[in-house]
């Protein structure tokens, strides 16, 4: 499934450039070491974690996209280093436990 | 009051069980170009046409030949996260931390847990507080 069809499905909040990425499926942690370890290339991340660092975590794995939940504030210099590097942030008011039930119902596993 | 934790590791073959230990990687940063007089930002630049990325691995204080990571161990860490990017157009290299001119100034993005044992409220995180 792209990124794109997501995106609308679940009305999420684009943060930076967007790159149609093909999803391959959902990784839900807010730990960048266990990110790192066991997220797939493709994925999309699910997290609650705003700092920038997840971008350097996200562009290692090659993640598909972040969402970030809660309607959690992102920092601008969050934002500003992910389109740098074509990381894809996006926002959902969702708490990450709904979101996880929505990306699923989507047909994302 | 935040905490951070830096992430470490070793990596072993899955199929010939080969253990790669990493006991000199105190973690990865994310070459962000901070400083136009470093060798990094000169590779940066270098690669960043054919969206490459640079990582750097860094070891552990005092910097010194007996806590140095080999080019070996650089090149299979390299070839591991290169070769999960399957779906990728880009790449990362990794580079040793002595290619950073000054260390203590850099400002790379270090992948680090950060904040998962911080005492600060909710709210004062952006995390919005429910009635």
């Amino acid at each position: 499934m792209k990124l794109k069809e997501i995106i609308d499905k679940l009305s999420l909040k684009v943060l930076t450039n967007l790159e149609d990425n093909e999803v391959s499926g959902v990784y839900i942690s807010d730990m960048l070491s266990d990110v790192m370890s066991k997220a797939q290339s493709g994925n999309i991340w699910v997290t609650i974690q705003t700092h920038k660092n997840i971008v350097a975590a996200a562009n290692l794995i090659d993640i598909a996209a972040v969402i970030i939940t809660h309607g959690v504030d992102i920092p601008q210099e969050t934002i500003e280093l992910a389109n740098r590097y074509n990381v894809v942030l996006l926002s959902s008011d969702d708490s990450t436990f709904v979101l996880g039930g929505k990306l699923y119902q989507a047909g994302i596993v | 009051m935040t905490s951070a934790q830096s992430v470490r590791f070793d990596l072993k073959c899955k199929l010939c069980n080969t253990l790669v230990t990493y006991d000199e990687l105190s973690g990865l940063m994310l070459c962000t170009g901070c400083k136009t007089d470093c060798d990094v930002y000169r590779l940066l630049q270098k690669y960043s046409g054919k969206r490459t990325w640079i990582y750097v691995a860094f070891g552990f204080k005092p910097f010194s030949d007996k806590t140095k990571l080999s080019n070996e161990k650089i090149a299979i860490l390299e070839d591991y996260f290169n070769q999960r990017r399957k779906s990728s157009k880009s790449s990362i290299k990794i580079v040793p931390y002595e290619m950073i001119n000054d260390p203590d100034s850099c400002t790379g993005e270090f992948i680090m847990d950060s904040s998962l044992l911080s005492l600060t409220p909710p709210d004062k995180k952006g995390l919005k507080i429910e009635d």
